[in-house]
C-alpha cells in the first residue's frame, strides 16, 4: 500500500500556520512568565513596561492568535487528508493565512506600543487605538475565509460521493467552523459597527453592556472552538495511535452536534454578576450551559470505552489490564491523555463557575485564571502538542525519533508539574478572594491580602517551570520542522470497525442542526438583547487614561 | 503482566466488556460532585 503524503503545496500551507503557532507560544509564554514574576512581588518590569501591556499580550497572543492559527492549520490538514483540497482552495487558504497574519501584526504592534492595554476581552469604555480593532477584525475575517474553504471542500466531496456519509473528521471540522462563524458574527458586529467608529471619534458614546454581551456571545463558544479540535484528536486520532478502532461514529457525531447547539446560547454565565440583564434570562442560559455536560460526559465515556475495547481486543482480560498497557511511552498518546485528565478538575471547575450562587464565590478572582489554565492551557494545549508531534514531521517529511519522543514525554511531565503548582495555587488564592487581572499590590496591608502573597510566589514557581516547558517544546518543534532525520511519519486516523452499526442519516441533516442552533440562540438572546438596547443607561464616552494613553 | 492476564480472544460486539469504563466514568462523576459540593459548602459557610 502506498503511504499517504500531502503535496508540497499543501504541506507548505499547513506548516505556515504551525510556524505562527509556535512563535506565539514563545512570545505569549514569556509574557506569562513575566506576569507571574511581577505578581510575586519580587520583580519589577524593566524599561517602564506596563504590567497590563504584557497581560494583554499574553491573553491575545495565546488565547486568540496561537489557538486560531493552530486550529485552522490543523483543520485544513484534516480536510486535505479526508476530503481533499483543490489548488484554488489552497490559494484561498493562503489568503486566509495572510489576512489573519496581517491582522495579528497590526494588533500586536498596538499592544506592544502600549496603545491597546485593554486585555483580550477589550471591554469598553476602555479605548484602544483603532488599528487594534482593525487588526482583530482582520483575524476574524481571515478565519471566515478558512471556514468558507472548509465548507466548500466538504460540499465538493459530497457532490462526488452522493449518498455516502461524510468522513467523520471533515464533519467535525465543519461543525467547529459553523460554530465559529455563528459566534464570531457577534463580536465582529461589536468591533466593526459599535467599537471601531467610537474609537475613531465618529460616534460619541458606546453601549457598554451591549459590547460586553456581544463579546461573551462569542467568548464562550470561543472556548469550544479551542476544545473541539482536541476532541477531534481524542475521538478519531488517538484510537489509531493506541492500535484500536473508532468506538462509535454516531456517538462522536452526536456529541459534536450537541456541542454546536449548546455552546453558543450560554454567554450570560460569564455575566452572572452583570447588572442590567434580567435574572430570568441568566437562569435560562445557565440551564443551557449545563446541557454541555451531556456531550462532555459522552466524550469521557467514549474515550474510556475506546481504551478498554482496544486493550481487551489485544487480550488484556483483567479489570484494569487494558489501562496499565496503554502506550504510556508514546508522546502522541501521553500528552493528550494528560490533557484529558486535567479536564476532570477543569470541567468540574467550569460547573462551579456556571452555578449562579457559587459564581459569586469565584467571580473575577484568580480561581477563574486557574480554571482556564487547566482547560485551555493544559487540556487543549497538551492535545495540540500531542498532535504537533506527528503532524509537523508528517508535513516536513521527517520523523519523530525515539529521542524526540522522550523529550516530548519530559516536556509533558514538566508542563504537568508546573501547571499543577500554578493552577492549584490560583484556585486556592481565588477562594481566598485574590483578584484576577491585577498588578502586584499589597492593598495598603490588609490582613486578607497577606494570605495571598505565598500563593502568588507559588504561581511564579509554576510559571518558571512552565516556561522551561515552553522552551523545550519550541526546541522539539524546531527539530521536527528542520533537523530531525528525513523519513515518514504516519498521519494517524482511526477507522471504523467492520461490523460497526450504520450511522443514522439524520446526524448529517445540516438544516436541522443549524436550524435548532439558531432557534436556541434566538430564544436565549432576543428578549434580553431588546432589553439591553432599549433600557441601557446612556452610553459611555471613551476612556484612554486608565490604560496609559493620553 | 502475568500470562493469565493476556488472552488472544477478540471481543465481539455482544460480549464487549466495559466494566473498567463504568468504574472510570463513576470516578470522573464522583470527582465532579466532590468538587461541586465542597465549593457549595464553602459558599454556605460564608
Amino acid at each position: 500500500m502506498e503511504l499517504f503524503k500531502f503535496s508540497k503545496k499543501e504541506s507548505r500551507l499547513y506548516m505556515s500556520f504551525m510556524y505562527v503557532t509556535f512563535v506565539s507560544l514563545l512570545v505569549g509564554g514569556l509574557m506569562g512568565l513575566l506576569q507571574t514574576l511581577v505578581r510575586s512581588g519580587k520583580y519589577k518590569l524593566p524599561f517602564n513596561i506596563d504590567y497590563y501591556t504584557i497581560l494583554t499580550t499574553h491573553g491575545v497572543v495565546l488565547g486568540l492568535v496561537l489557538t486560531t492559527f493552530f486550529i485552522i492549520g490543523f483543520q485544513f490538514s484534516l480536510m486535505g487528508k479526508t476530503v481533499g483540497i483543490a489548488d484554488k482552495q489552497i490559494m484561498w487558504g493562503w489568503v486566509s493565512f495572510w489576512v489573519m497574519l496581517v491582522g495579528t501584526v497590526l494588533a500586536a504592534w498596538m499592544i506592544l506600543t502600549g496603545e491597546a492595554s485593554v486585555l483580550y476581552t477589550f471591554y469598553t469604555p476602555l479605548r484602544a487605538h483603532p488599528v487594534f480593532y482593525i487588526g482583530l477584525a482582520l483575524v476574524i475575517i481571515g478565519s471566515w475565509i478558512a471556514a468558507i474553504v472548509n465548507f466548500r471542500q466538504l460540499y465538493v466531496w459530497k457532490k462526488a460521493h452522493k449518498g455516502e456519509k461524510s468522513p467523520l473528521l471533515a464533519f467535525m471540522v465543519v461543525i467547529n467552523m459553523i460554530m465559529w462563524v455563528v459566534a464570531s458574527l457577534g463580536v465582529a458586529y461589536s468591533v466593526v459597527v459599535l467599537i471601531l467608529p467610537w474609537s475613531l471619534g465618529y460616534v460619541a458614546t458606546v453601549n457598554v453592556l451591549l459590547t460586553r454581551t456581544l463579546f461573551w456571545y462569542f467568548g464562550h463558544p470561543l472556548v469550544y472552538f479551542w476544545l473541539l479540535p482536541a476532541y477531534m484528536a481524542w475521538y478519531a486520532v488517538l484510537p489509531k495511535i493506541i492500535g484500536g478502532k473508532l468506538f462509535s461514529d454516531s456517538l462522536a457525531r452526536l456529541a459534536f452536534i450537541l456541542l454546536l447547539m449548546f455552546s453558543i446560547p450560554v454567554g450570560f454565565h460569564h455575566q452572572l454578576t452583570e447588572p442590567g440583564i434580567d435574572p430570568t434570562w441568566k437562569f435560562i442560559q445557565v440551564v443551557l450551559t449545563f446541557m454541555v455536560v451531556i456531550p462532555s460526559l459522552m466524550t469521557a465515556f467514549s474515550l474510556f470505552a475506546t481504551f478498554e475495547t482496544t486493550g481487551r481486543n489485544k487480550g488484556y482480560t483483567s479489570l484494569f489490564g487494558w489501562f496499565k498497557n496503554l502506550p504510556w511511552g508514546d508522546v502522541r498518546f501521553f500528552a493528550p491523555f494528560v490533557g484529558m485528565v486535567a479536564f476532570i478538575p477543569g470541567g468540574a471547575g467550569g460547573i462551579i463557575n456556571a452555578s449562579h450562587q457559587m459564581n459569586s464565590l469565584v467571580h473575577n478572582t484568580i480561581w477563574i485564571t486557574g480554571h482556564f489554565h487547566l482547560t485551555v492551557a493544559t487540556t487543549v494545549i497538551l492535545t495540540y502538542f500531542g498532535i504537533a508531534y506527528w503532524l509537523v514531521p508528517h508535513l516536513t517529511g521527517r520523523r519523530l525519533t525515539p529521542k524526540l519522543n522522550k523529550l516530548g514525554i519530559i516536556q509533558t511531565i514538566i508542563w504537568t508539574v508546573g501547571m499543577m503548582i500554578m493552577s492549584t495555587s490560583m484556585h486556592i488564592q481565588g477562594l481566598l478572594g485574590g483578584p484576577r487581572r491585577s498588578n502586584f499590590s499589597e492593598y495598603a496591608g490588609g490582613d486578607q491580602v497577606a494570605t495571598w502573597i505565598s500563593y502568588q510566589v507559588a504561581q511564579a514557581v509554576g510559571g518558571i517551570i512552565l516556561f522551561a516547558g515552553i522552551i523545550l517544546m519550541v526546541y522539539i518543534f524546531i527539530q521536527l520542522a528542520f533537523f530531525a532525520p528525513r523519513g515518514y511519519e504516519d498521519y494517524p486516523i482511526a477507522e471504523e470497525d467492520m461490523d460497526a452499526e450504520k450511522t443514522p442519516k439524520i446526524l448529517e441533516n445540516w438544516y436541522l442542526w443549524i436550524g435548532i442552533t439558531i432557534a436556541l440562540i434566538l430564544f436565549a438572546y432576543t428578549i434580553p438583547m431588546i432589553d439591553i438596547i432599549k433600557h441601557s443607561p446612556p452610553g459611555s464616552i471613551p476612556f484612554d487614561w486608565p490604560i496609559g494613553r493620553s | 503482566m502475568s500470562k493469565k492476564d493476556v488472552s488472544s480472544k477478540k471481543q465481539t460486539k455482544e460480549d464487549v466488556n466495559l466494566k473498567g469504563t463504568l468504574i472510570m466514568v463513576m470516578i470522573v462523576g464522583a470527582a465532579i460532585l466532590v468538587m461541586w459540593f465542597a465549593s457549595y459548602g464553602l459558599f454556605l459557610s460564608r
